[in-house]
């Protein structure tokens, strides 16, 4: 985050405790796209996002003498997002078992006619290949990619969030990078002739 | 860490937010935040009441002992002259179990005024 952003934040938190509940707004503004792409990220499902996110901001606002001043934000903020999206993920699977329904969200999607709306932004033939990449790993190694290389988190901060150890974090990162260079040097012009 | 994925995974962007997602938000947590005060109020309100009544029950536990005592030793005032109590001396003429309930009484009520206090700290 800049220094402007980190700046906006302490303001903002300081408002907050004194009783400016308005003040959160600038903190909802700063940071709604990254964290709704956090939750897309992990939940795969537009309508399950945007309520992992929003309950995300609410819960980080209700727990706001909890956050250290001192430290950044967003890993507070994308750790209260991960373990939303997490038990959202365990409440769809639950609830899919129950109905007997399908698991994976990007079938569903496709049933409903949605895209992913990452996916639609993305026009480079290359990079609509590794997000479709991405979004086929598995959930853990998806998570930790896309902490890792979007969210800018450290290992150590991932492994807070997802609640693993640093260890698992960094095995979970290798996996997904030898599996996607691997399906990116598959796919190359080079290698399908 | 840093590796060729690096700057591909982190130029891909961002998807769009929903529409009026943070006037959603703030809504949210305007209605959270004055259901939390509610449900506050009215758990403080509960909470007060046991303590008001054992203060009632300690001011009736001294009233009565009081009376009591002044019933047993004769001393009750006359209630119909019009100079009560003149020339009595000021005396609690309490002995044994109702001089024990009295102060029974006494703590109720002082544990039943202070309580308030406790619950804020």
């Amino acid at each position: 985050m800049t220094d402007a952003g980190a700046e906006t934040v302490r303001t903002a938190v300081t408002a907050v405790r004194r009783g400016d509940r308005d003040a959160f707004a600038r903190i909802v503004t700063l940071y709604e796209r990254r964290l709704f792409g956090l939750a897309l990220m992990v939940t795969r499902d537009p309508a399950g996002a945007e309520e992992v996110a929003q309950d995300a901001f609410v819960r980080a606002y209700m727990h706001l003498n909890a956050y250290d001043i001192r430290r950044p934000f967003y890993p507070w903020l994308s750790t209260i997002a991960v373990r939303l999206a997490q038990n959202w993920l365990v409440r769809r699977v639950r609830q899919a078992t129950r109905e007997g329904a399908a698991l994976d969200p990007e079938a569903d999607a496709a049933a409903d006619g949605e895209e992913d709306p990452l996916a639609e932004m993305i026009t480079a033939e290359r990079d609509r290949r590794l997000w479709d990449l991405v979004t086929a790993l598995p959930s853990g190694e998806r998570t930790a990619t896309m902490l890792y290389y979007r969210q800018d988190m450290s290992v150590n901060d991932i492994a807070r969030a997802v609640g693993v150890s640093g260890g698992t974090v960094k095995t979970l990162l290798f996996r997904a990078r030898q599996k996607l260079r691997r399906a990116l040097g598959d796919r190359s012009p080079g290698k399908d002739s | 860490m840093n590796d060729d994925l690096t700057p591909v995974l982190a130029d891909l962007p961002e998807p769009p937010v929903p529409e009026g997602f943070a006037a959603t938000v703030m809504a949210r947590i305007a209605r959270e935040t004055e259901q939390e005060v509610a449900v506050g109020v009215a758990s403080a309100e509960r909470a007060a009441i046991p303590a008001y009544l054992w203060a009632l029950v300690g001011v009736a536990l001294v009233v009565g002992a009081g009376v009591y005592g002044w019933y047993d030793a004769g001393a009750l005032p006359d209630l119909t002259s019009a100079r009560i109590g003149l020339g009595r001396a000021v005396a609690l003429p309490l002995q044994g179990p109702a001089l024990m309930l009295c102060g029974v009484g006494l703590l109720l009520y002082l544990a039943g005024l202070l309580a308030p206090l406790g619950r804020r700290r």
